[in-house]
């Protein structure tokens, strides 16, 4: 029998901001803790919240042995430790005073505005130790600030989110990114020409969320995606690759996934020059299937590990968003809620807030706009790239560029 | 209780926390977790800002209310809060309501029964050919909160619901499609006898997956089934009458003045907390009790969702929408049950009455911002008043208020829907347990993709 313990640790401060005042002040302090234990292929799990006896948790856990839950896989052995806090946000006591001072510098810059949501700094632990000699321990921390816009008078509950997620802050850097997106507002332009347009999203966007489904290894191995029978082959632009990523540059949290896999480099390639190498897989999902493992078990602190999707990252295209744009117009989505894409992957959905972008300043506010395409062809002949550059200097997504088709609302 | 320092506003809402999660993928059982916790978020209010923090300990209640005391005397305006409107708008709420306790409860339900539950209906999933992947879920949650503030509030109210879910991936040659069958109920017995009920709705998704086609896009009149039509309410007004959006901008609330028309004669929203179902909260987080708040009456805007904060600052008063995801949070105006009212037509005629257009009976997710979004899932075309073949539909799109005004038809018959798995988003709170629904609503010009 061996026994593993997840210890989750997170501490965290967030100012909840209303018409550009901080208006309450949350301060949190989480451990949860969870006991495994796996005995003839089969797992059995226990968890609390706070401080715990871990005796007791053991006890449930081996009790949860008789549910007979299948794992015939091993547990992870290995042993690394991953500082990733850089030291670079605003210390927790200065945290109020330095938010006070940043909203009063945007009320100033932007009185045409009302901003509201979060500002919030999280620090986090995550460890993970068996008696087989695991023993991973992570640390993170990282600040945000999700503000969501109205001008005053609208109607609209906001008219558009402007944010920044990253382990840096400077308070120039933050204010220049918001003041550019406003002062974007303000200037409503119209769309040039309609039809199949470069299109500029953050990375980390809906068009990511169909491959993670395709790409899913469960849907994979019975069939149901899909990419089943596409291993192998190319199916999208070469130079389109796609990696499963707990680097630290590319994602908050740990570098290990739920079963402790640790994978070279912190990234796993799933598409490569536009071929389908593998899905994601967890340990079951690989055994099962005969895949290869990536890595990529999610659960909370009292929960079996399972199948789930870590961060996907773009492969780099070595290009600046400008040069991607290629001395074309792009159309910048800033906000673009509920389209989806069909089964057969064809995808559409109204765009509520997008700029006009030349690939340096955003030039104007667009009108209402609806976008769409299909998976295989915004990922294959209309994909133009990840670019190097990023909206703010301080961090955060990069810029993807893809071709779909533009029209009025 | 506890000893609540003077000059402030102090309330304590503790949590007690029973839940079940049980997860199949196909015969393979996944998970069996059951979590049983304790625990506790405090407020503190100085007349200038709200402190916030939560304890797994409860223990350590009053340090912590001693903590965010002190945090508050060294910010805030220590000694003004008495007499200021939000303290003055707080009701105090007393009394012992607890309607899900001994047999009643699903604790008291083993957890092998629960698994039973789930097994029993296997055979049907693995029966049907095209199904290449499936899951089954199995959720309840007992929750039992106690609710206690500086000004007098001695309250302890429970909630519950339970409800299991079966999503299947279905694909044959290159078509692929999925969906999810669900019950749910606030009892364990609510379960039952869903057999038949999943066997025919496994039938017309394995119709659909055979004879669905793209939609031709362009401009149709949509029957929204009443499932769409709840989304339809929650998202596109619902959230616009949660209060808090125009806290600050005085613009706002002139646009969003009382009286003001907002829709089709025929139109009416109602939200309200004392509807069994995952919307239900007899109290709010604040102590505020249920109540039916009319959001539109016959086209016009008759009222809006409200915490203490938010009513004190328009004037208005508290409607119990002031919820909490669970303890590590602060309550804000959300949701309970959210729903259209019925009209006079049965679906037959609101149906029958359209020569060329869609019904649109399942979705997989919507949006309400200026514009309204709706992600169809099952989806049929309307052909001289009759359903028709079954079509794939990106996204239904309408600006919110035309088409508020657009709304043409409403059957007669009322449902509501409750939900296990997922719930309502707003800032970081999420999944919050909400309800909603409506009759068939028929809709003019909106833009199918």
């Amino acid at each position: 029998m061996v026994t593993e313990k997840y210890l989750f640790k997170t501490r965290e401060i967030t100012l909840n901001v209303q018409d550009t005042a901080v208006v309450s002040v949350r301060r949190q302090k989480l451990s949860q803790t969870g006991l495994r234990v796996y005995a003839n292929g089969r797992i059995g799990v226990a968890g609390a919240l706070g401080v715990c006896d871990e005796g007791e948790l053991a006890a449930r856990a081996r009790e949860n042995l008789s549910l007979n839950i299948l794992y015939p896989c091993e547990p992870s052995t290995g042993f690394m430790e991953l500082d990733s806090r850089r030291g670079e946000m605003i210390p927790e006591e200065d945290f109020l005073a330095e938010v006070e001072e940043f909203l009063s510098e945007l009320r100033r810059a932007q009185p045409d505005f009302s901003f509201s949501h979060q500002i919030k700094e999280e620090w986090s632990e995550r460890r993970l130790v068996n008696d087989k000699g695991l023993d991973l321990k992570a640390q993170d921390e990282y600040i945000s600030f999700t503000l969501l816009f109205r001008e005053k008078g609208s109607l609209n509950i906001y008219d558009g989110v402007v944010g920044y997620a990253g382990k840096r802050y400077d308070r120039a850097e933050v204010l220049k990114l918001v003041n550019r997106v406003c002062t974007a507002y303000k200037n409503p332009v119209e769309l040039k020409k309609a039809g199949t347009r470069p299109v500029v999203f953050l990375e980390r966007n809906p068009t990511l969320g169909k491959l993670a489904k395709e790409l899913n290894g469960q849907s994979f191995g019975t069939g149901s995606s899909l990419l089943t029978k596409k291993r192998g082959k190319k199916v999208f632009s070469s130079r389109f690759s796609l990696f499963q990523s707990l680097h630290p540059e590319d994602t908050y949290g740990p570098f290990f996934d739920a079963e402790g896999v640790v994978n070279d480099g912190f990234r796993y390639p799933l598409i490569k020059d536009g071929a389908v190498l593998c899905p994601y897989t967890d340990k079951t999902t690989a055994a099962k299937y005969n895949l290869p493992l990536t890595g990529s078990a999610v659960g909370s602190y009292d929960e079996v590990p399972k199948l789930g999707c870590r961060r996907l990252k773009i492969a780099s295209s070595g290009r600046t968003v400008k040069e991607l744009l290629g001395g074309e117009e792009g159309i910048l989505i800033v906000m673009a809620e509920g389209g989806d894409f069909t089964p057969a992957g064809d995808y559409a959905t109204p765009v509520q807030l997008a700029f006009a972008f030349d690939g340096e300043e955003f030039l104007g506010r667009l009108p209402q706009l609806k976008i769409s395409g299909n998976l295989f062809t915004m990922f294959g002949k209309g994909f133009r790239g990840l670019s190097t550059d990023k909206p703010t200097p301080l961090g955060g997504d990069h810029f993807l560029v893809l071709d779909l088709k533009v029209e009025k609302l | 209780m506890y000893d609540f320092p003077p000059g402030l506003y102090t309330d304590v809402r503790v949590e007690k926390v029973f839940e079940t999660k049980i997860d199949f993928l196909q015969e393979d059982l996944k998970e069996c977790r059951i979590r049983e916790h304790e625990a506790a978020f405090i407020r503190v209010f100085d007349g200038k800002r709200w402190y916030y923090t939560s304890t797994t300990d409860p223990g350590r209640i009053q340090e912590e209310i001693d903590a965010l005391a002190a945090l508050a005397g060294t910010t805030g305006a220590r000694g003004t809060v008495a007499g200021h409107p939000v303290v003055e708008k707080f009701p105090v709420s007393t009394g012992e309501y607890l309607q899900f306790t001994a047999g009643k409860s699903i604790a008291s339900i083993p957890k092998e029964e629960k698994i039973r539950l789930l097994t029993d209906y296997f055979p049907v999933l693995s029966g049907v050919p095209p199904v290449k992947l499936w899951r089954a879920f199995y959720r309840d949650k007992r929750e039992q909160k106690e609710f206690y503030s500086s000004k007098g509030s001695r309250l302890i109210f429970d909630i519950q619901h339970t409800g299991l879910v079966f999503g299947f991936e279905l694909a044959r040659g290159k078509k692929r499609f999925s969906e999810s069958f669900q019950k749910t109920g606030s009892y364990f017995s609510e379960l039952q006898g869903e057999k038949e009920n999943l066997e025919n709705f496994l039938m017309q998704c394995t119709e659909f997956l055979n004879h669905a086609r793209p939609v031709k896009p362009g401009k149709y009149t949509v029957v929204l089934a009443p499932l769409p039509a709840g989304i339809f309410a929650h998202e596109s007004f619902g959230h616009k009458s949660e209060a808090d959006f125009m806290m600050g901008d005085e613009n706002a609330m002139k646009e969003w003045a009382i009286g003001k028309k907002v829709g089709a004669e025929i139109l009416s929203i109602v939200d309200d907390g004392s509807r069994p179902g995952t919307g239900y909260v007899p109290f709010d987080d604040e102590g505020t009790p249920a109540q039916a708040t009319y959001l539109v009456r016959n086209g016009i805007l008759t009222g809006r969702l409200h915490s203490v904060a938010t009513a004190a600052a328009l004037g208005e008063e508290p409607t119990g929408n002031a919820r909490a995801v669970g303890f590590p949070y602060e309550p804000i105006v959300r949701m309970t049950t959210t729903f259209i009212l019925p009209g006079n037509k049965s679906k037959e005629e609101l149906i029958g009455e359209v020569k060329e257009g869609i019904l649109v009976e399942r979705v997989q997710h919507g949006s309400g911002l200026s514009a309204f979004t709706m992600a169809p899932s099952l989806a049929y075309r309307i052909k001289n008043g009759k359903i028709a073949d079954p079509l794939n539909i990106s996204v239904i799109t309408g600006d919110v208020f035309t088409t508020l005004a657009e709304i043409d038809g409403l059957s007669d018959r009322l449902e509501l829907f409750s939900f296990v798995l997922g719930g309502c988003g707003k800032m970081e709170q999420f999944p919050l347990p909400v309800g909603f629904g409506g009759p068939y609503v028929r809709v003019r010009n909106l833009v199918v993709q």
